[in-house]
């Protein structure tokens, strides 16, 4: 990632996608619904309703969880204000991105699961050797 | 940004608030790479970003770890990000003195070693060694990239940077540049011993 010259608008797009990769920040869940959606910044942005450049801004946010109604509530409603997005599209990326996380850990359990059988003919063998 | 507003950003990351961890990233972290950066000139300057990202992150994820009664918030993040980057640096230390480790195996003629891949690139003469890199490159490598990567291995280029760049990950964070670096290698490493296996059954 050689830049010539690091901006705070360089540092903080790199602190998003840092970011990205921590359940812990709102880029999470947006990392994951671009990706489902195959969504470019431009898209995602007409989405929310924002401009593009206010994304990796919005990814350093933390991220509501709708495990706890009142605080996902909240917490909608304080990141909706900040950056004057539409509070209903905030929420309803928020749900789609758990809805993937759920599916996801369940097709990795049966990935996984299916792994292993496929595997076990072989670590049988190599156990007996 | 005086005292009193510092405290007023930590009190609501304690209190959950969702903007107060983006509000501390757009104040402190740019200062607190440039802060770094000024602090030490030699290193570029993609480290001293990751490690003052890293501290902002750390710290909002877990602001009970500032005490405001010890230091400003500046200073908790300015000792917080030296750390961060030393440890990155150390980090970068161990991985590069691992890759010599390796490649001397690789290229060395320490006798006695029974290691698999030195027994197959061992060979005495050196046109035979070149002429063995070069079936290794042919045969190992499926595409450009491989070929390109592996080519970095052979002139024992170390640094993730050029790895990055001929994997196309180079705006990527540091930390996923390395992981996917370090993947790459281990895997051409690993088809390396493979092809040795097979030399070695010839």
């Amino acid at each position: 990632m050689q830049k010539d010259e690091i901006t705070k608008e360089v540092a903080m797009q790199y602190a998003a996608r840092k970011a990205a990769g921590d359940e812990f920040f709102l880029g999470s869940a947006i990392q994951l619904y671009q990706r489902k959606e195959a969504l470019d910044d431009k898209a995602l942005a007409h989405f929310l309703g924002i401009a593009p450049e206010l994304l990796h801004r919005l990814a350093l946010c933390r991220r509501p969880y709708s495990t706890d109604p009142t605080t996902f509530r909240r917490d909608i409603s304080s990141i909706a204000t900040k950056f004057a997005i539409e509070t209903r599209q905030l929420a309803a990326l928020l749900r789609r991105a758990e809805a993937y996380e759920a599916s996801r850990s369940t097709s990795t359990y049966l990935m996984a699961a299916r792994d292993y059988d496929e595997e076990l003919p072989e670590i049988e063998k190599e156990q007996e050797e | 940004m005086s005292n009193e507003a510092d405290l007023e950003l930590h009190q609501r990351l304690l209190d959950g608030d969702a903007v107060a961890p983006e509000e501390v990233a757009e104040r402190y972290l740019f200062s607190l790479q440039q802060y770094l950066q000024s602090k030490h000139l030699r290193v570029d300057k993609d480290s001293t970003l990751d490690a003052a990202a890293t501290a902002i992150l750390n710290y909002v994820k877990n602001p009970q770890s500032y005490k405001p009664e010890l230091r400003s918030l500046f200073g908790f993040l300015k000792m917080a990000a030296e750390g961060d980057f030393i440890n990155l640096l150390n980090r970068q230390k161990r991985y590069n003195m691992r890759v010599v480790a390796l490649e001397n195996v690789a290229v060395g003629d320490m006798a006695g070693n029974i290691n698999i891949e030195e027994e197959f690139i061992s060979r005495e003469d050196l046109t035979l060694r070149l002429k063995a890199a070069q079936d290794l490159r042919s045969e190992i490598a499926l595409n450009e990239q491989d070929r390109q990567l592996l080519a970095l291995m052979q002139a024992k280029i170390r640094t993730t940077a050029d790895y990055a760049k001929v994997l196309g990950i180079s705006d990527e964070p540091l930390e996923i540049q390395r992981e996917t670096v370090k993947r790459h290698k281990d895997r051409l490493r690993l088809r390396q011993k493979r092809l040795a296996q097979k030399e070695a059954g010839r």
